[in-house]
C-alpha cells in the first residue's frame, strides 16, 4: 500500500533541495565576486595612518616604570587583515600580524611580560588602525626624572646583526652616557635569547598573508645599563641608517624598531 | 543497533582537534559559525562572532565612511560566507561541530554515569526562555556598534565595552583557560573578571539542564534563521508515530513536541538527532541531508543475551 | 593582570557559590518526587452477607471447575488439531492449562518469602514489580463459567471480563489469583474502576488513577506521581528497596521480552504468516503468567523456528486466505471463541489491536535515555501512559493512526471488529474506526458477543459471509489489474 506520507516527505524534499542548493549558489557567487572585487571596491590606497591617543599608559606597576612613548610612534608596524595595505615595520611594505599576536595583549594598550625575566612592557595598538612603532631616528624620549639601573627596550632590527648602533642616555646636570643597543633581526636571528615573542604571520606588500611554522616575526627585549647615581632626564634612540641603498652601504648600521620603553630602578 | 549519536560524537572529537591544530598548519582566517574561540593560541579558524563584533565597532569608530570601508567590506564577506555556512548545514553547526556543545554532552554523560538527574524545563516556561537568545543576539549588535559611536568621550569605558560577548563566552574560559593551565599561553594573558563569573554559571547550566548554553546561545539565535533553510532536515510522520512522548522528554532543546508532522525543525533544534535516536517507532522520525536518507528511527532491538540465545 | 590578589579572592567566592548552586541542584534533582497517598485498607473485610454467598457458592465450585477445565481444554485441544502447527508451541501450551510446574514455582517462590503482586490492564509497569523483588501476574480472565456467580455482586450487563475475574476470584477458581498478596486496579475503563471497590472484600487492593487526558501536563505529572508511589507501595510489600542497578537489569530483560515479540510480529508479515493467529496469541498471553525470562527463551526458540519454517514455505494457512485484524474489546484465554471461528472459517489473523494481544505490556519499548533513578522512573511513566491507545482516554486519535499504520504494514485484507456487551468505549469508537477504514477501503465486520457459546452458530454465519466477501473482492481486484 502506497504511503502518502512518504510521498509529502519526498515533494518537501525537492522543493527544499531546490531553495537551499539555489541560495547557497547565489551565496557562493556572491562571496567569490566580493573577493574578487575588493581592489576595485576599496579603491585606492586606502587609508592613511593616523596617530592614536591619548592613551591612558600607567605609570609603572610598582617595580617597573613604563614611559610613554605613543608620541613617537612613527609607522605602523603591527596591522590586521583590515589594514595590511598599511603594513610598514620594514619601509617595504611588511608588518606584524594582529591575528598571530595573542589577543591577551589587548585591541588597544597592554602591559606584556618578558617571557625570560619578567620585565613589561606596554604593548601598543595592533589593529594597523593607528602607529605603533617608533622608526629609530635619533628620537628624544623624555624621562619621567628618576634614578634607574637599567633601561629596557622591546624591539627589533630590520636586518643583519647591529653594529654601531649607539643611543645616548642623558642626565639632570648635563652628563650623558651612550650605549649600545643590539637587537636581533626581527624575521630571525642567530642569537634568540631574548625573544619576547613569535609571530607565525606577517603582511607582505604585495597582499599576501604567509603563514605557518616556518614563517616567524620576533621582537625581542634589549637592556641597557644605567648609572643610578643620576637622575636620567632623556633617552636618545640611535639614529637610522642614511644610505640610499642599505644593501651596500658602508656604515653597516641596521635601522632599528622600538615599541615600548621600561625602566628598572 | 548504531545510534546517529555515536557518530555525532566522532564528528564533535574531529572538529574539537581540527580547530585546535593551528599549531601544525597555522591560522587560515576563515571565520567559523561557532564558538571557535578568537583568543586560543594556535587555532586554525578564527570565530565570526569576532569578526562580527569587532567589524561593527570599527565601523561605528569610523571617523569617515572612506575609513570605515574596508572593516564594512570584512564584516560583509564574513555575513556571505555566514549564510553560505548556515545553508549548508544550518543548526546542525551547534550540536555537531561547535566545541562549547562538545563539553556540555561530555559533561552530560558524566552526570548521568553519577546517577545524577537532569532539570527538563517544563512547557509551560519553554515559551519565555526561547527568545532569551534574540535578546542575547541583539544585545551583542547594538553594544559591539553603539559603544563605537562617539557618544561615549572616555575611551576607557568605550573600550571596555569592545567585544561584549567575548566577556561571558564560554568557549573563552574553557579553552583559554585550559591553554594558559597548559602554559600555551602566557600566565598574565587578560582573563576579565566577568568571563571569569560566568564560567561557574555556563558549568551550572550545562549539569542542571544538559544544554543550558545552548538554550541562550547567540550563535543559535542567529542560525536559527536558517533553521528550515538548510540541507540537513528532519520529519516526522504522524501514521507511525506511536506518540510515546520520548522525543520530547529527551529533547534538552525544548524542541520536540508530538504535534508538528512532516517538517518537524524548530529554530531551537540544532540537529542532535536525540529524539530519533531514543523514537522506537520504525521510520517515524528521519532525517536527509539535500535528497539522501541518512538516518531514521527503528526498534530499539536488543542483542539477546547469551542464555536467549538458540543454538544453530 | 594588576588585581591578582583581589582576583584570587573573587574566585574562590565564585568557586564556593557554584559548588553550593551545584550541590542545591543535586539535592533537588536526587530524590524522586514521591508524593504522601493515604494508606490502603490492608485487612479484607468479609461482611456476614457476604461469607453467606460465598459459602453457597463454594457448594457448586466443583462443577465450576470441571467446566472452567473442559473449556481450556476444548480450547487446547483446536488449537493442537491445527495442521502443520509449530512445535515450540508446547510449553505455551502448558502454562495455558492453568495447572503444573508454574503454579508449583510460583508456591515455592511465595514460600521462600516472595510476594505476588496481581494486575489489570497494561498500565502497571511490570518492570518496577520485577525489580523490588516481587512477581507480576495479569489477571484478566476468559472463564465462562466464573460469570453467572459474579453476577450476585455486579449487574448483568457489565463487561463480562471483570464479572468472569470476580467470580473467579469468589470461587478461589485460579491458583494464579490465589497466589496474588494484592490486586492492581488501574481506573481505566468504568468497569475496572468500579470492580476495586467489590475486590476489596476479598483481597487488598492499591489503585491506579489513570487520568482520562494524554495530553496535558497536569496530568503527566499526576501520573509520574502515580507511578512514584506505586514504587514506594512496592517497596514497602516486599520490604526491597528498588535499586538503580534492580531496576536497569529489570529494564533490560524487558526490552529483551519485547525485542522478541517485535520479532514474532514482524515474522506475521509473511504472505501467508508462518503462525497462526490462535498461537500467536497463546504466545502473548503467555507473558500474563509466565516467567518473563524464560518465555523470552521459549519465545526466541519459536522464533528461530518460523524463521525457518519462512525458508522452507510451510505454512498454516492457504496462500490466498484472507488476512485479518482482529481489534476491539479484549479476548482473553481461554475465550478463543472468536479466533477459533475466524481461523476455521479459512482466513488467518495476521495481527491484532487488542490489549491483551498485540498492544499489551509488550509493544512499546520503555525508553530510557540516562540510567538514573529519575530519568528511568519518567521513562516508564512516559511508556506506561502515552503510547497505550486505549479507548478510556479521551481523544484517542491516535488508535486511529495506529490502525491505519497496522492494516498498511500487515496487508490487511478485513477488520473484525470484536466488541464485549457491556463495553461502551470500544462500541463508541466502532463508528470512527469503521469510517477511516472505509477511505482505505478495508471492510470490517462489528461483531457484539459474550461469554456464552449460545451464539457460536450466528457468528459463524456471519464471519464466512464477510470472509467470501473479501474474496470475492480480492478476485474482482486481480482481474481488474490484468485487464
Amino acid at each position: 500500500m502506497c504511503d502518502p506520507e512518504e510521498e509529502e516527505t519526498k515533494a518537501e524534499l525537492d522543493r527544499r533541495s531546490f531553495v537551499v542548493g539555489a541560495a547557497s549558489g547565489f551565496g557562493l557567487a556572491l562571496l567569490g565576486f566580493l573577493v574578487a572585487a575588493k581592489q576595485s571596491l576599496l579603491g585606492g590606497a586606502g587609508p592613511a595612518p593616523i596617530k592614536g591617543g591619548p592613551y591612558n599608559i600607567p605609570q609603572g606597576d610598582g617595580k617597573y616604570t613604563f614611559v610613554d612613548v605613543s608620541g613617537l610612534w612613527n609607522d605602523v608596524g603591527i596591522t590586521n587583515r583590515t589594514n595590511k595595505k598599511l603594513s610598514n615595520f620594514d619601509e617595504q611594505g611588511t608588518a606584524f600580524a594582529q591575528e598571530a599576536l595573542p589577543p591577551s595583549f589587548g585591541p588597544e594598550l597592554a602591559i606584556v611580560p618578558c617571557p625570560q625575566d619578567g620585565v613589561k612592557f606596554v604593548f601598543p595598538d595592533q589593529t594597523g588602525r593607528v602607529m605603533n612603532v617608533i622608526k629609530c631616528q635619533s628620537d628624544r624620549v623624555e624621562i619621567p626624572q628618576g634614578r634607574y639601573s637599567k633601561v629596557h627596550m622591546l624591539g627589533a632590527s630590520l636586518r643583519g646583526s647591529t653594529t654601531g648602533v649607539t643611543g645616548f642616555l642623558q642626565f639632570d646636570g648635563g652628563a650623558q652616557s651612550s650605549f649600545d643597543l643590539y637587537l636581533e633581526p626581527w624575521r630571525g636571528g642567530p642569537n634568540e635569547a631574548d625573544i619576547v615573542l613569535d609571530a607565525r604571520k606577517i603582511y607582505l606588500a604585495d597582499g599576501t598573508e604567509p603563514t605557518g611554522p616556518d614563517v616567524h616575526a620576533y621582537l625581542y627585549h634589549a637592556q641597557v645599563s644605567c648609572d643610578s647615581t643620576k637622575v636620567l632626564r632623556r633617552l636618545i634612540l640611535p639614529s637610522g641608517c642614511h644610505c640610499s641603498d642599505h644593501e651596500g652601504c658602508a656604515c653597516k648600521i641596521s635601522d632599528i624598531r622600538v615599541l615600548a620603553v621600561t625602566l628598572e630602578p | 543497533m548504531v545510534k546517529i549519536s555515536k557518530t555525532r560524537t566522532a564528528s564533535q572529537t574531529l572538529s574539537f582537534i581540527t580547530i585546535n591544530l593551528g599549531f601544525i598548519a597555522g591560522n587560515t582566517g576563515i571565520p567559523l559559525v561557532i564558538l571557535s574561540c578568537q583568543f586560543l593560541k594556535y587555532r586554525l579558524f578564527d570565530c565570526f562572532f569576532y569578526v562580527l563584533q569587532d567589524g561593527l565597532f570599527n565601523s561605528g569608530a569610523a571617523t569617515a565612511p572612506k575609513v570605515a570601508a574596508p572593516y564594512l567590506y570584512t564584516l560583509a564577506i564574513a555575513l556571505v560566507l555566514f549564510v553560505v555556512m548556515a545553508l549548508f548545514l544550518g543548526t546542525a553547526w551547534c550540536a555537531w561541530i561547535c566545541p562549547v556543545g562538545y563539553v556540555q554532552d561530555l559533561l552530560s554523560k558524566g552526570r548521568a554515569k553519577a546517577g545524577i538527574g537532569y532539570f527538563r524545563i517544563p512547557d509551560r516556561f519553554q515559551k519565555y526562555v526561547k527568545p532569551i537568545k534574540y535578546i542575547f543576539l541583539a544585545a551583542v549588535i547594538i553594544i559591539s556598534f553603539g559603544a563605537a559611536l562617539p557618544w561615549i568621550s572616555n575611551t576607557k569605558i568605550r573600550n571596555s565595552l569592545y567585544l561584549p560577548l567575548c566577556y561571558v563566552c564560554p568557549a573563552r574560559a574553557l579553552f583559554v583557560y585550559l591553554q594558559i593551565f597548559l602554559g600555551i599561553l602566557p600566565a598574565t594573558t587578560d582573563v576579565p573578571l566577568l568571563s571569569i563569573i560566568s564560567f561557574p554559571i555556563f558549568l551550572v547550566g550545562a549539569l542542571l539542564f544538559r544544554k543550558g548554553w545552548c538554550i541562550i546561545c547567540p550563535n543559535l539565535g542567529l542560525l536559527s534563521f536558517f533553521h528550515k533553510l538548510n540541507a540537513v532536515s528532519l520529519f516526522r510522520r504522524k501514521v507511525r508515530c506511536t506518540k510515546c512522548g520520548t522525543c520530547v522528554r529527551v529533547c534538552a532543546m525544548g524542541a520536540a513536541d508530538l504535534e508538528t508532522q512532516g517538517d518537524v525543525s524548530k529554530p531551537e533544534c540544532i540537529r542532535c538527532y536525540d529524539c530519533m535516536d531514543h523514537c522506537p517507532a520504525d521510520k517515524s522520525r528521519s532525517t536527509y541531508f539535500f535528497k539522501k536518507k541518512i538516518a531514521e528511527s527503528k526498534f530499539p532491538a536488543t542483542r539477546l543475551r547469551k542464555e536467549l540465545l538458540v543454538e544453530a | 593582570m594588576l588585581l591578582f590578589e583581589s582576583l584570587g579572592r573573587f574566585l574562590i567566592i565564585i568557586l564556593i557559590a557554584s559548588v553550593a548552586g551545584l550541590g542545591i541542584g543535586w539535592l533537588f534533582l536526587s530524590t524522586v518526587e514521591r508524593s504522601e497517598r493515604k494508606e490502603e485498607k490492608k485487612e479484607t473485610k468479609k461482611k456476614d452477607a457476604l461469607n453467606a454467598l460465598l459459602a453457597n457458592l463454594k457448594a457448586s465450585k466443583g462443577e465450576t471447575e470441571a467446566s472452567a477445565t473442559s473449556q481450556i481444554t476444548l480450547a487446547l485441544t483446536n488449537l493442537a488439531k491445527q495442521r502443520r502447527r509449530p512445535e515450540n508451541m508446547q510449553h505455551f501450551d502448558s502454562i495455558a492449562r492453568f495447572q503444573g510446574e508454574r503454579i508449583d514455582e510460583i508456591e515455592a517462590f511465595k514460600k521462600a518469602g516472595g510476594k505476588v503482586v496481581g494486575f489489570f490492564c497494561s498500565f502497571v509497569p511490570i518492570e518496577l514489580i520485577y525489580a523490588s523483588g516481587a512477581l507480576p501476574l495479569r489477571l484478566d480472565s476468559g472463564l465462562y463459567c466464573t460469570v453467572a456467580p459474579s453476577e450476585q455482586l455486579l449487574p448483568s450487563d457489565a463487561c463480562p471480563v471483570v464479572k468472569s475475574t470476580l467470580g473467579t476470584e469468589m470461587l478461589e477458581l485460579s491458583p494464579y489469583f490465589k497466589s496474588c498478596d494484592v490486586f492492581v486496579c488501574p481506573s481505566s475503563c468504568d468497569m475496572k474502576t468500579k470492580v476495586a471497590d467489590v475486590l476489596e472484600d476479598f483481597v487488598p487492593i492499591w489503585r491506579l488513577e489513570v487520568p482520562r487526558y494524554k495530553d496535558e501536563d497536569w496530568t503527566k505529572r499526576a501520573w509520574q506521581n502515580e507511578i512514584n508511589s506505586f514504587a514506594r507501595n512496592l517497596e514497602k510489600l516486599t520490604g526491597q528497596k528498588i535499586t538503580r542497578e534492580a531496576l536497569r537489569r529489570s529494564l533490560e530483560s524487558a526490552q529483551d521480552a519485547r525485542t522478541v515479540f517485535h520479532h514474532l510480529r514482524e515474522l506475521r508479515k509473511t504472505k501467508p504468516p508462518p503462525i497462526s493467529g490462535r498461537d500467536a496469541m497463546l504466545v502473548t498471553q503467555a507473558t500474563a503468567y509466565d516467567d518473563l525470562q524464560r518465555w523470552t527463551e521459549k519465545t526466541n526458540k519459536l522464533c528461530s523456528e518460523l524463521e525457518q519454517r519462512i525458508e522452507n514455505k510451510i505454512t498454516v494457512a492457504d496462500s490466498d486466505a484472507p488476512r485479518i485484524m482482529l481489534a476491539g474489546s479484549p479476548i482473553v484465554w481461554p475465550n478463543w471463541k472468536i479466533p477459533i471461528l475466524v481461523e476455521e472459517s479459512g482466513a488467518v489473523i495476521v495481527c491484532d489491536e487488542l490489549c491483551t494481544g498485540d498492544q499489551g505490556t509488550l509493544s512499546d519499548p520503555v525508553n530510557v535515555d540516562e540510567w538514573t533513578m529519575k530519568g528511568m522512573l519518567a521513562a516508564l511513566a512516559d511508556r506506561y501512559l502515552l503510547p497505550i491507545t486505549c479507548p478510556c482516554f479521551t481523544p484517542n486519535d491516535k488508535r486511529i493512526d495506529k490502525i491505519v499504520r497496522m492494516v498498511r504494514d500487515f496487508a490487511v485484507d478485513g477488520v473484525v471488529y470484536h466488541q464485549l456487551r457491556g463495553c461502551y468505549v470500544h462500541k463508541i469508537e466502532f463508528n470512527r474506526i469503521r469510517t477511516a477504514l472505509k477511505d482505505l477501503q478495508v471492510p470490517v465486520l462489528g461483531i457484539e458477543t459474550d461469554y456464552t457459546q449460545e451464539d457460536l452458530g450466528q457468528l459463524r454465519t456471519r464471519i464466512e459471509a464477510f470472509l467470501e466477501m473479501i474474496q470475492s473482492a480480492k478476485q474482482v481486484f486481480a482481474t481488474e489489474v490484468t485487464q
